[in-house]
């Protein structure tokens, strides 16, 4: 049966669902940008993306509104079940994972803002490398989970659940670098602690990648493996 | 409905585009050898059926069902109009013998007795498998009479005081009592729509049935009529084992611990009423109560 062949009987419900979709997609990529935006402005002590940042955020909150709006009404007209239902759900929690990440972007904003005047002479200081890398790799990881739930594909989301303990690494290499900066220099000390902070707020934005890619293959094949070790997640259990 | 509008009836559906035209892909897997997925067989069934046949004339109604019905559940039946959930319900208190032509093989039986056994009496199956419609039936009679006729007839009480017994109760449990307690000489046909319907529920309880069959017993109904009337079902189910069949699919979910899908006379799907509409595992299960259709 090809895709044509999947219309619902009632064709506002494809519509409504297609539309709801779209919408946590919008605010997925608006996530993406502000986690990029975030961590450009804490390694390049850059006011102005801060504030584009903070600025954004209004556009997450009311996308975030339209999505509960739309939420509630979908469930409420259309009670969808089996496949329906499981998308429903996941698309409700991607909402809610999607609005933390965007939580963090504007957390690594405001350090930008509490010690810009401490931090602007050292602008260039490679001492925030790392979190550049990191924003690279959880921007890649929600990027794939939010292609996962464009194409329904859940080999997709398998590969981003498998992705965490890439981040995982890159964390434990960035702190012990980051500890060699203050054995050097006590000075560092300030900057260190925000690079830190910066560091573990992006692991945060890579769990809730993680939790939304979780939520996909439970909205494909039925099975809940979010308490499941990413060593368990075997594609052949997914389809039994 | 006679037989030969129900035996046309689902090709007239697929024309009209009620019910899906299966795929060719459907189709063969549906006709050749096709085996139900899910747990047909429980513990403890109150009714088994194996390898039933259905026809009316030359079309094939019911196509080679196993299943069994448990004790003390409700198990609802589901599929789009024309594909034998009617038909096999009527199979399991031989209401399908009062139609010209139908023809019912395989093996039914109620608590390890054959149903189609040639020795058999009807008249006590179908007190002990009874039966409750889509469209209200009350008999022309007194809401009293119309719970006492069927205990009368089977000889169940020795005087009038236990005759009142059983229709106070009978009517308790439908939970209908308070309502009619002060108008028992007035006729059935003077009630409203739900109160009709819990009057044949009542009635159906009053011979003590083991199993009680339900065929769309609410969409007649109007919703605070169709939420009484769930809400006895499950009240019911502690001392009954009752199989519905609805059109509604929320309502099966509401009701029922088990649901069984049809399509064209296959059964093709049974399982818990929590697994087939969160998880269903065949397609077409999938496709139907999802509202899509190939």
């Amino acid at each position: 049966m090809d895709a044509s062949d999947r219309r619902h009987i009632f064709s506002r419900f494809d519509g409504d669902l297609g539309g709801f979709r779209q919408l946590v997609l919008d605010m997925g990529q608006l996530a993406c940008e502000q986690v990029q935006l975030g961590a450009e402005a804490v390694t390049y002590c850059d006011m102005q993306r801060a504030r584009q940042v903070d600025d954004n955020y209004r556009a997450v909150r009311n996308l975030d509104m339209d999505l509960l709006e739309a939420n509630a009404e979908l469930l409420a007209i259309h009670q969808p079940v089996a496949s329906d239902l499981r998308f429903m759900i996941m698309l409700s929690r991607t909402a809610y994972d999607l609005e933390r990440i965007n939580r963090e972007a504007t957390r690594l904003a405001n350090l930008v803002e509490a010690h810009y005047a401490d931090r602007i002479s050292k602008v260039g200081c490679e001492l925030f490398d790392d979190v550049m890398r990191m924003a690279e790799t959880t921007g890649e990881m929600l990027q794939q989970a939010l292609r996962a739930i464009a194409d329904e594909q859940v080999q997709a989301g398998i590969e981003v659940v498998n992705s965490q303990e890439v981040v995982e690494r890159l964390s434990q290499g960035a702190l012990r670098r980051l500890a060699t900066y203050i054995m050097q220099d006590p000075r560092n000390i300030p900057m260190v602690i925000d690079a830190t902070i910066a560091l573990k707020g992006l692991e945060r934005v890579a769990d809730h990648a993680v939790s939304i890619a979780k939520n996909l293959i439970y909205a494909c094949s039925g099975k809940d493996v979010r308490h499941l070790s990413p060593l368990n997640l075997d594609p052949e259990f997914l389809r039994s | 409905m006679n037989t030969i509008e129900t035996a046309t009836m689902d090709q007239d559906a697929v024309a009209t585009g009620a019910v899906p035209a299966a795929t060719d892909q459907a189709k063969k897997e549906l006709d050749k050898d096709f085996e139900t997925v899910g747990q047909v067989r429980v513990a403890n069934p109150r009714m088994t059926t194996t390898a039933v046949n259905v026809y009316y004339g030359d079309k094939h109604a019911i196509k080679n069902v196993n299943l069994d019905i448990g004790a003390n559940e409700v198990i609802a039946m589901i599929g789009p109009s024309g594909c034998g959930k009617s038909t096999y319900l009527r199979c399991l208190n031989r209401m399908n013998d009062t139609i010209d032509g139908c023809r019912v093989t395989g093996e039914l039986k109620l608590d390890d007795q054959d149903i189609y056994d040639k020795k058999l009496d009807v008249v006590p199956l179908r007190a002990r498998v009874g039966m409750v419609f889509q469209k209200p039936n009350p008999f022309p009679k007194s809401i009293y009479d119309n719970i006492a006729y069927g205990p009368r007839i089977h000889g169940l009480a020795a005087n009038r005081t236990e005759l009142d017994e059983i229709v106070e109760t009978s009517l308790r449990k439908a939970g209908l009592w308070d309502e009619v307690k002060d108008r028992m000489d007035q006729p059935g046909t003077g009630l409203s729509g739900g109160q009709q319907q819990r009057l044949c529920i009542a009635r159906t309880i009053a011979v003590s049935p083991e199993v009680i069959l339900m065929d769309e017993p609410c969409s007649a109904l109007d919703p605070i009529a169709t939420a009484k009337v769930e809400e006895l079902i499950d009240e019911l189910r502690q001392n009954f084992t009752i199989a519905i069949v609805t059109h509604s699919m929320q309502q099966a979910a509401r009701v029922s611990q088990r649901t069984a899908y049809f399509h064209l006379g296959n059964l093709v799907e049974v399982g818990e009423t929590t697994q087939i509409f969160t998880n269903p595992t065949h397609k077409l299960t999938e496709d139907y109560i999802t509202g899509r259709f190939g």
